[in-house]
């Protein structure tokens, strides 16, 4: 059993930086001035480094991989002051995005059945990626991957969820960089998540926070998860979301500002939008193919672009169908 | 053409289809604020003509494509970044200054690929950083990361 996520890699955002600061952007540009008279004193003490203002410095340290940034943050106050700026993680995150070879996917796999234990590794985004490319991943918290599930990537984290031994076999649920080895304990949702449930995690931009949503397939109701709150809270249903088609596990597509969702109702299919900031909702016709064609069918997203699919069978042939909608009406 | 004077009062002639490609002599053009000769109080005259080396081999940059001229700017560009810190430093410096930026992003990356897998004491001498981390301090670091700190790709050599 094999199965993938997508995930950008090397990432430096730092889960303590993210659950300690407080995002607003007064409160960055106000850190980042403190950094720039850092910057000036160092200057004048040891009459070195003139020219290497603190933008030049974080434009070159910006294009490095996340090993030699981690080692570097032993260079000096200041550049570990600098490196450990969450304006500098998002300026590393926007390069890794446009950069191909950072890209990679995280694949989870059973690595012994017997004792359903598995293992995780990334690999590049090509088609045909050479063996030593692939890269098995040390295993957050040194829990032994017992039952482990991926259930969606954000910005090079990764939600997991493991079935911890020690505690009960009790499922614990992590939000884990794999680039930086760092992971938290995320709090149990009120309605626990299974084989059913989905996750979407993005960041919110109006409050400055990453954000979780959890949708199941049955009855249990959907929550969200705001990293800076900690907790878990019940939001509104959609009025005609009865019956979610969303395929348990599957990474929620995120487009817009907005979750998205497949739902059905009076034999039609329709696409459910859930915003990040307000939790509004918001629908969107599917191109009525999907119903023809249906078995699986649901959102994903690439470019850029809201992509629903539909994996079934057309004239007797198993067939996957994606459709790219450039526009769509929200 | 257009005029520039360097802060060591030396004047340069560059085709303004050259300089343009520096964002701040473009609008400088556009408002009409360069009549006469431009001067450029923070640029010496040694790190002005690296500049407009690197504006007069990029003049066509968009229609290299065209004439499969890209591998010829590709040398080129490496061969410009051959230089010392000290001189890198500056050119940065001029780049940032004079808002062009494809020879901003050019040597930020030359910098960053000399910096890439050095290890912590090279990058100290390369760049004359005193440490000012007390021993605990660096200690803490380490050990939060440690595997950051090993592999063999480690280069503790200072060129």
């Amino acid at each position: 059993m094999v199965r993938c996520g997508a995930i950008a890699f090397p990432l430096l955002l730092r889960l303590g930086t993210l659950t300690r600061c407080g995002g607003n952007r007064a409160k960055t540009l106000g850190k980042r001035l403190n950094v720039c008279r850092t910057s000036m004193k160092i200057v004048e003490l040891n009459q070195v480094m003139l020219h290497f203002q603190e933008d030049i410095l974080t434009n070159s340290l910006s294009k490095l991989h996340l090993k030699s940034l981690l080692r570097f943050t032993c260079v000096s106050k200041f550049w570990k002051t600098l490196i450990d700026e969450q304006y500098f993680s998002m300026k590393h995150l926007i390069h890794a995005k446009n950069d191909q070879n950072s890209q990679k996917f995280l694949v989870y796999q059973l690595l012994r059945p017997n004792e359903d234990i598995f293992s995780i590794y990334c690999c590049p985004l090509s088609s045909a990626p050479r063996v030593e490319d692939v890269q098995e991943l040390c295993f957050p918290l040194n829990v032994e991957p017992w039952y482990c599930q991926v259930y969606c990537c954000c910005d090079g984290f990764a939600i997991i969820s493991v079935n911890n031994v020690d505690i009960n076999k009790r499922d614990i649920l992590l939000l884990w960089n794999p680039s930086t080895r760092e992971s938290i304990v995320l709090p149990s949702p009120k309605f626990s998540v299974d084989w059913f449930t989905c996750l979407g995690m993005s960041f919110d931009s109006a409050c400055g926070d990453y954000k979780i949503l959890k949708i199941s397939q049955d009855k249990a109701p959907s929550e969200i998860f705001a990293l800076k709150s900690g907790s878990w809270r019940i939001i509104d249903e959609h009025p005609r979301d009865r019956i979610k088609t969303v395929v348990g596990m599957h990474p929620l597509a995120f487009r817009h500002g907005a979750f998205h969702w497949v739902s059905f109702t009076r034999n039609s299919y329709f696409g459910v939008s859930s915003n990040i900031s307000h939790e509004m909702y918001g629908e969107i016709p599917l191109p009525k193919e999907v119903l023809l064609y249906n078995v699986k069918i649901g959102n994903s997203v690439s470019d850029g672009m809201l992509c629903p699919y539909s994996n079934g069978y057309h004239q007797k042939k198993p067939t996957f169908y994606v459709w790219v909608m450039k526009d769509y009406g929200v | 053409m257009v005029k520039l004077k360097s802060n060591d009062d030396k004047e340069f002639e560059v085709e303004e289809a050259a300089v343009i490609q520096s964002e701040m002599i473009k609008n400088m053009i556009e408002d009409g604020c360069a009549t006469s000769v431009i001067p450029l109080p923070n640029i010496d005259s040694k790190t002005l003509i690296k500049v407009i080396e690197y504006l007069n081999k990029h003049i066509n940059m968009g229609k290299a494509a065209e004439t499969g001229e890209e591998d010829d700017l590709k040398e080129f560009d490496e061969q410009f970044v051959n230089m010392g810190w000290e001189e890198l430093f500056d050119v940065i410096m001029a780049a940032n200054y004079l808002n062009i930026h494809e020879l901003m992003e050019l040597c930020c990356q030359s910098a960053a690929d000399r910096l890439k897998n050095k290890s912590v004491r090279a990058v100290r001498e390369m760049l004359k950083i005193t440490n000012d981390l007390t021993e605990e301090e660096e200690q803490e670091i380490i050990n939060d990361a440690p595997w950051a700190f090993e592999g063999p790709e480690i280069d503790d050599t200072v060129n």
